[in-house]
């Protein structure tokens, strides 16, 4: 298997931002989250909460809500503009500002054609949502206090809207308030603090289920007005609700990190009247939760302690497999840590900036190396504007750098770096052609720059002492217009491969600029892919855990991707719950394939046989235990590490070390906000 | 002779010979509410009219105390309450002149604040004379926006204010939050593998809180001079 010299890097000082609002969409089953620095991500519910689509936010924005029309996705925020989002090419399509100070809630009607937006001035703004832009239609009568939460009724003719202190009910048509309840302010000191309902849920038999901060939920009757029933369910304030499509489950979201659900269902058995009754509690959350979401068969739930926590309901769940178990999603299902092999540096992407590190060497043997000089910061290059960056990377070689932010790209040159004692610094005028980049990549002798553009197409730029040159596009012969967001080169300087959105894995010829062939469309998307430096063999990685390699040259599946098809992979293999981001070979053993994931990495030898069901899948510990004779006849393809855990990006350099980034979650939790106090047994 | 008052007599209250010791008189008087004065009566020291009585007093020790003519007690008392109006009248001129002093004091301070009064006049006329004429050689460089300053500031500010609200409604007063790190040790105390707090265990947390400690912790020793030089 070999020995690797670690370089492990604990610097990277990521920070996930925390999850202000989800959206479900149950026809394409898609998941949207929208984050607290204004990002909105998409994952796929069904192919294993696959993160599909990114887009990135910007300073500023204080993004509200979030809510689907159809297919296509708006959100509202404290900047009072509503947006409307390109899911095709992953960005912003416009903005338009609802002239009503800021936005708290934005809510669609079942109908699909309407949007209802509640803002600080006390109005309902209604919008009409056209072919290609949304209208505003009118305003609703305006209130005294702030519209915090909306919900529409099923029908379309109602809405009822949490306020401070109350909800009022309105008539859509007349748009006069037909009812108002009023919920009280709690006992003691909270008296004199007014009530919020954070939020409220309209359901199509007139009941309207309101959480407050108060720690309530609140079911009251439409007709008469008044309070049917009220459940304490927490001392702090409850801050999201869902409810099932078929009205018959209800989540409730709290400050303490709890989601309690109640189900409508009869309290003695057999009998016929039904009410809403509390059954289950998770606990899942360190910190408030901002949103919650019903999708049938899970719970989907997201707050301020930045992970999306996706609870399968087991009672709906038919087989118990991999996907019917507790998934945490921490980090991002993209790369951040782009590195230069063959000069040892290593560029981190945070949302505002870029660094570039040079790493520390060591000397010494044995398990735990000393070290002679440690890592440097070399570069910290502030992004200008407000947009997030995108994507970003560093050449080969070291000496380019590229970004790109959702209006442009940018790219820089670091002249003198092997001496790094000064960096001169030349920013290269890109052509206008290339304006924004979903993807970027470097060749591998650095003089070509891949750019993943709209369309699904790749622009090609050449980099040279002068500066960069457009020289040419890559379209693929048919097929689909969505984002691209993998891109691999070959070693050779011969082959480009891009994976995008759909599941399409096209291959370029990168010496005739025209399209080689296409890989047959998994139903998986792609999480990671190379290109092998020596047989030209492409090797992806899936969503569903699932590998195969694909030969270039001879444009089919190769025998080894064949006999794994065939004989399936391991059950441990398959029971991952994170994907694997990296793909990369060693030169020095040409039959090696190192993939990691967020708590593992592997080796794949390609030479040794695949394990069965019934062999022991972790048994490195096992095999180091025998000697040396028996080993080879027990060991087996897959040979797992898990002594890194928490894996952002691993690379291999050239210098064969392998440089381990990792961001142990307990340094991201002591960075969060403050988290409710709560009183444990025996503390 | 009836003398008509007023007000009711002021009572003298003259002690026996037994307690001739300890001269313990007072006069009980009525005055009007509107004088607001503070009568101070020394018993110990010898004023003119205590010594008037104690000496009558010491004329004779077995004879009946002498009358005190109406009138003489009469005059005394108004004397002592025109003196007291009079005092109280001239703490209130007083007053007045120290309050008429520092108003005049800070309107100087006020004039010294402002500009002297021609430069303002002149600014006062000097935008009439300025004319747009020079509009059309103005031009922007191609990156830069005109905006007005009013309409960024109110803007940002509503936003501002709504995540202001947020936050105080979350984090503010009245919430009872915790801090991560204490969170974090919980977590530890009950966990499978138990060990020290995170303060402790990870030095990074909270450095800059044990370096003020340890600063404050020297200042004190060298304050109290618990080592010697």
């Amino acid at each position: 298997m070999g020995e690797f010299k670690v370089h492990r890097v604990r610097f990277f000082d990521y920070m996930p931002s925390g999850i202000r609002a989800l959206a479900f969409n149950r026809d394409i089953e898609r998941i949207a989250v929208a984050r607290m620095d204004g990002s909105v991500e998409v994952f796929h519910c069904s192919d294993r909460f696959f993160q599909e689509k990114i887009i990135p936010g910007r300073e500023q924005c204080g993004i509200e809500g979030l809510s689907w029309v159809g297919e296509r996705l708006f959100s509202a925020g404290l900047n009072g503009g509503i947006t409307e989002y390109d899911l095709t090419n992953q960005k912003v399509k416009y903005t338009i500002d609802a002239y009503g100070g800021p936005i708290w809630t934005i809510a669609g009607n079942q109908q699909g054609t309407h949007l209802a937006v509640g803002c600080e001035d006390g109005t309902v703004k209604l919008f009409e949502v056209n072919e290609d832009k949304i209208q505003f239609e009118r305003n609703l009568d305006r209130q005294k206090s702030r519209i915090i939460s909306l919900s529409w009724h099923p029908s379309g003719s109602k809405i009822a809207a949490g306020m401070m202190d109350m909800i009022q009910i309105f008539n859509v048509e007349t748009g006069h308030s037909v009812h108002r309840l009023l919920a009280d302010r709690g006992v003691g000191t909270s008296r004199s603090k007014e009530c919020v309902v954070w939020s409220v849920v309209y359901l199509s038999d007139g009941t309207i289920i309101s959480g407050d901060s108060v720690g309530m939920v609140k079911l009251w009757d439409d007709q008469t007005g008044t309070l049917i029933k009220s459940h304490n369910v927490t001392k702090c304030d409850v801050l999201a609700l869902s409810v099932s499509q078929n009205e018959d489950s209800l989540v409730a979201g709290t400050s303490e990190g709890t989601v309690v659900q109640f189900q409508f269902i009869s309290m003695v058995l057999g009998k016929d009247d039904k009410e809403w009754v509390r059954t289950r509690t998770f606990k899942n959350h360190t910190h408030d939760i901002r949103a919650v979401a019903e999708i049938t068969t899970a719970v989907v739930s997201g707050g301020m302690d930045a992970q999306l926590v996706v609870r399968p309901l087991l009672d709906k769940v038919e087989v118990r497999s991999a996907a019917s178990a507790l998934r945490k999603i921490h980090f991002p299902h993209r790369r951040l840590v782009s590195c230069a092999r063959k000069s040892g540096l290593m560029l981190f992407q945070y949302p505002g900036h870029l660094e570039l590190w040079r790493l520390g060497e060591s000397e010494g043997k044995g398990s735990s190396l000393f070290v002679k000089r440690n890592p440097e910061k070399l570069l910290h290059l502030k992004v200008k504007g407000e947009d997030h960056i995108r994507c970003s990377a560093v050449s080969p070689c070291g000496e380019w750098i590229v970004y790109s932010t959702a209006s442009k790209l940018r790219e820089n040159t670091l002249h003198g770096l092997k001496h790094f004692l000064f960096l001169f610094f030349q920013i290269s005028k890109l052509p206008m052609v290339l304006s924004s980049a979903n993807q970027l990549c470097f060749s591998s002798d650095s003089s070509h720059l891949f750019s993943a553009s709209a369309q699904s197409s790749v622009h090609i730029a050449s980099l040279s002492q002068s500066g960069c040159k457009f020289v040419g596009t890559l379209k693929p012969k048919s097929g689909s217009h969505q984002a691209i967001h993998l891109l691999a080169a070959s070693e050779d300087g011969k082959w480009l491969a891009s994976a995008n959105s759909d599941h399409e894995v096209h291959i370029y010829n990168l010496q005739t600029r025209k399209a080689h062939c296409t890989v047959p469309v998994y139903s998986s998307a792609v999480t990671a892919m190379g290109i092998h430096p020596t047989t030209n063999c492409l090797f992806m990685m899936y969503a569903d855990q699932q590998m195969c390699e694909y030969s270039i040259e001879q444009k089919q599946y190769t025998d080894w991707s064949r006999t794994v098809q065939r004989k399936g992979l391991h059950r441990f293999w398959m029971e991952r719950d994170t994907p694997c981001l990296n793909v990369m070979f060693n030169p020095q053993n040409p039959s090696h394939v190192i993939l990691h994931d967020t708590y593992m990495l592997c080796i794949i030898d390609q030479s040794l046989p695949l394990p069965d069901d019934k062999t022991q899948f972790y048994n490195q510990l096992t095999l180091k235990s025998l000697p040396e004779e028996q080993r080879k006849s027990h060991s087996h393809a897959f040979k797992v590490c898990k002594t890194f855990k928490d894996i952002l990006c691993v690379e291999l350099m050239s210098d064969q070390s392998l440089v381990v980034v990792e961001r142990p979650l307990e340094d991201v939790a002591s960075q969060l906000p403050a988290p409710i106090k709560q009183k444990k047994f025996a503390t | 002779d009836s003398v008509h008052h007023r007000r009711p007599p002021p009572v003298c209250f003259v002690p026996s010979r037994d307690h001739i010791q300890r001269v313990v008189g007072f006069l009980i008087w009525r005055v009007p509410s509107s004088v607001c004065t503070k009568i101070r009566l020394n018993t110990f020291k010898e004023t003119d009219k205590m010594s008037e009585l104690t000496l009558q007093f010491e004329s004779s020790d077995d004879e009946l105390p002498e009358e005190v003519a109406f009138d003489a007690s009469k005059s005394v008392a108004l004397k002592s309450v025109k003196d007291a109006l009079d005092a109280a009248k001239r703490e209130k001129n007083l007053l007045k002149e120290k309050r008429r002093k520092k108003q005049q004091l800070f309107q100087e301070q006020k004039k010294r604040k402002l500009l002297p009064q021609e430069l303002l006049e002149e600014f006062d006329t000097k935008p009439q004379n300025v004319h747009m004429e020079n509009m059309s050689d103005f031009s922007l460089p191609v990156s830069y926006r005109v905006m007005r300053i009013k309409d960024e500031s109110a803007a940002k500010t509503l936003q501002q204010r709504a995540t202001d609200f947020v936050q105080s409604r979350l984090y503010g007063p009245g919430t009872k939050r915790t801090t991560n790190a204490e969170l974090l040790s919980l977590k530890k105390k009950r966990g499978a593998s138990q060990g020290a707090a995170v303060e402790f265990a990870n030095k990074k947390l909270g450095a800059c809180k044990k370096a003020r400690i340890k600063r404050s912790n020297k200042r004190f020793i060298r304050q109290q001079k618990l080592i010697p030089f």
